[in-house]
């Protein structure tokens, strides 16, 4: 009896040694998000993060995008409640692209043909950005952060310098003004982690703004010229050739349903089948053996305001390039058995799984 | 000009104030002409110290009690945005205005990448060069720790609609700032911007490019955010900047008097005036600055203007037209400056420059 005291408190100790070293190197990120909700592709990516307990999520960034900053914040906060993690602080940031506007987008579709989907500017969603509409889910007990996006991730690099990773799930706009307001930015994180851009899609073009004309890049296409011509330590790029390969299904949806949380109530009230554009990347973060074909590619995108406004460009490595061109590493293909796996341990997982963070303060 | 023509030119333009062209803005000249309360400024530039246009500029500015300048933000441009910062340091240093903040803002434009060209042609936007010293050394006091951006979004947060920005430089600050916190724009009063030539207009030429104005080219992209933010704005190009014309007449005069700053531009624009006296060249910011004081200084018209964005040979020109045109539908109506009344602007510049 005695000696198994003695081990257990042994192993204990020993487990908490571990826990200790596995805290102080939990990756540091910030989750920069254009958050539709409820129950989007961008609030589950968040979800995934905040249910994790191998990351040290410092707060999530958000921006217009698939919805205007405003309502994303309500929904990204009632979220984060559901998930008992309104420990991690949420701030607002870009209500608009640097310089692409719903008017403009208007004027290239008399031109170019219509867009199925075109986020906070959809024509038969619109609203005005200030409104925030009726939230199925419940309104959040919480509020957003005074301090605004760009001034947030300024801030935290200073702070950890070296240690930051950001992840992208939006428009690149507040990385961008972030990188403008103060170069350091790129200097000073660990790495830039994205989903957006695209390849091959629909051949490229049938579904206009899948193919090369990805969503989150199409949508602030200078944006993304100035984050992707930076010279990052490292940059990790989902595209939508990847996000195309998975689903959202009622099976996976099943799995997540057989227990019981407020968070999986939330999933099963509100989560639709689709493809899990920025589920893939945040997975591929936490596990990199989830992806099984990945290639380095130069990766930008055109900014000239013509047809091919918002395409990306990649360029095979071998080709000579400007300076100002930067090589990512792109993924084409995953494991998905093991990321479906994934996703349902972490949805299912007991509220507050992720909790353990740095203060931000 | 005469000051029989004089009467007949402004007779003529009262008149003419109630078509499209006016001389001055009816906007500007009822709610803020000189007679009104001081204005609050902010003053944002790509500053060097005279003979750049910038610095005698801020020491027009400077001079004008109608102005309050709370605060002076630099940008990449002529110079690199270290050296905007310490020239503009310095140059309020011998001005005895320390009281007067400096922040620091972008050290490059958006989007605009470095070129073979752009390192050939006027300006060092470009450059991560350490800055010279300015003449005399570096001034005693440093630039404030808050960014440009952050220091024009939370001056305006606190004067809604009170202040008026002078942007001299490329607009990569006040775009920023606009982009940056929502709102923001609403509560600006009005900008009044040295940039671009609206090539439909006479003399409407560029000065990098065959169309495009230094200011605009450096920062296309955020020229046209700021055109078409809604600020109200009054926009200074070189067409009206052409019929300006400094020379070593006004430069003599300007030095005649014997004060510290008089002192700064003999000794930067002395030996220039030795070598070639007859040089005669155009006074863009100094007008800006001017027509803001005393509106009646010029004539302007509102035109509707945007900028060329595509990275192609048109890159940074700006247009303008009084209807908006096919591929111009993003233009915005804006007040044009297109004449001076060169001989009041020129008295004004000399005898406040020079004044003790």
């Amino acid at each position: 009896m005695k000696s198994w005291i003695g081990k257990a408190t042994r192993f204990a100790m020993i487990l908490m040694a571990f826990a200790t070293i596995a805290l102080a190197q939990k990756p540091k990120v910030i989750i920069d998000q254009d958050a539709r909700g409820p129950a989007s592709t961008d609030i589950n990516a968040i979800l995934m993060f905040a249910q994790s307990p191998q990351v040290d999520v410092l707060g999530v960034t958000l921006l217009t995008g698939d919805q205007w900053v405003k309502e994303e914040a309500a929904h990204t906060l009632r979220a984060l409640e559901l998930a008992g993690r309104s420990d991690i602080p949420v701030m607002m940031g870009a209500q608009t692209p640097l310089v692409n506007s719903r008017e403009e987008s208007k004027l290239w579709e008399k031109q170019f043909g219509s867009f199925a989907f075109k986020g906070a500017w959809t024509d038969r969603t619109y609203h005005d950005s200030g409104l925030v509409p009726i939230m199925p889910e419940g309104v959040p007990t919480t509020k957003a952060s005074n301090e605004n996006a760009a001034d947030f991730i300024i801030r935290m690099v200073h702070k950890y310098p070296g240690e930051v990773t950001l992840w992208a799930g939006g428009p690149l706009t507040n990385i961008a003004l972030a990188i403008r307001l103060d170069p350091e930015v790129v200097t000073l994180s660990k790495q830039l982690v994205l989903m957006g851009g695209g390849f091959n899609v629909g051949k490229g073009g049938v579904h206009r703004i899948n193919g090369r004309r990805e969503f989150n890049w199409w949508f602030d296409p200078e944006a993304v010229r100035i984050v992707m011509s930076a010279p990052w330590k490292k940059i990790t790029v989902t595209p939508v050739d990847i996000s195309v390969k998975t689903r959202l299904s009622d099976e996976v949806q099943a799995k997540v349903s057989q227990v019981n949380t407020p968070l999986t109530d939330y999933l099963k009230k509100y989560s639709q089948p689709s493809y899990m554009w920025d589920e893939i990347s945040v997975a591929a973060f936490l596990d990199p053996s989830i992806i099984t074909e990945q290639k380095e590619l130069y990766t930008n995108i055109e900014i000239n305001h013509g047809a091919s406004y918002g395409q990306t460009i990649f360029v095979e490595k071998e080709v000579k390039v400007p300076s100002w061109w930067k090589l990512a590493t792109v993924q084409f293909d995953l494991n998905t058995e093991k990321f479906y796996r994934m996703y349902v341990e972490l949805m299912t997982a007991p509220p507050s799984s992720g909790k353990g963070n740095t203060k931000t303060d | 000009m005469h000051q029989l023509n004089l009467r007949i030119f402004v007779v003529l333009c009262l008149f003419l104030s109630s078509l499209a062209p006016s001389f001055g803005r009816t906007e500007s000249s009822s709610i803020d002409s000189k007679s009104t309360s001081v204005q609050k400024v902010i003053f944002d530039t790509d500053f060097s110290v005279p003979p750049q246009d910038d610095g005698t500029a801020l020491i027009l500015a400077l001079k004008s009690s109608e102005l309050k300048i709370l605060g002076v933000t630099t940008v990449a441009g002529n110079a690199t945005v270290q050296q905007a910062t310490f020239d503009a340091l310095r140059v309020l240093e011998i001005a005895g205005r320390t009281d007067i903040p400096v922040y620091q803002g972008a050290n490059r434009p958006w989007m605009h990448e470095k070129t073979e060209f752009a390192t050939r042609v006027h300006g060092k936007w470009w450059s991560d060069e350490a800055p010279p010293p300015p003449p005399g050394g570096f001034a005693k006091k440093l630039p404030e720790t808050e960014s440009a951006v952050s220091f024009i979004i939370r001056t305006v947060e606190q004067n809604p609609t009170e202040i008026t920005i002078i942007a001299i430089g490329p607009l990569t600050n006040i775009a920023t700032a606009i982009r940056q916190q929502p709102g923001f724009a609403k509560k600006v009063k009005k900008i009044v911007i040295m940039g671009g030539a609206i090539a439909s207009l006479p003399n409407g030429g560029g000065n990098v490019t065959p169309n495009a104005e230094f200011n605009f080219w450096v920062d296309p992209e955020a020229a046209q955010v700021v055109i078409r933010s809604g600020i109200p704005i009054i926009l200074t190009p070189l067409n009206v900047t052409a019929k300006t014309d400094f020379s070593k007449q006004w430069f003599d005069e300007i030095i005649a008097a014997d004060t510290p700053l008089t002192r700064l531009i003999k000794q930067t624009m002395g030996p220039f005036y030795e070598k070639h006296p007859d040089v005669h060249s155009q006074m863009y910011d100094q007008l800006t600055v001017a027509s803001l004081i005393d509106p009646t200084l010029v004539k302007a018209q509102d035109l509707y203007v945007d900028i060329d964005i595509n990275h192609g040979p048109d890159y940074g020109t700006s247009l303008g037209a009084k209807h908006p045109w096919e591929g111009g539908e993003g233009a915005v109506k804006i007040s044009v400056q297109y004449d001076v009344d060169f001989n009041r602007f020129i008295e004004m510049f000399v005898k406040r420059v020079s004044a003790k």
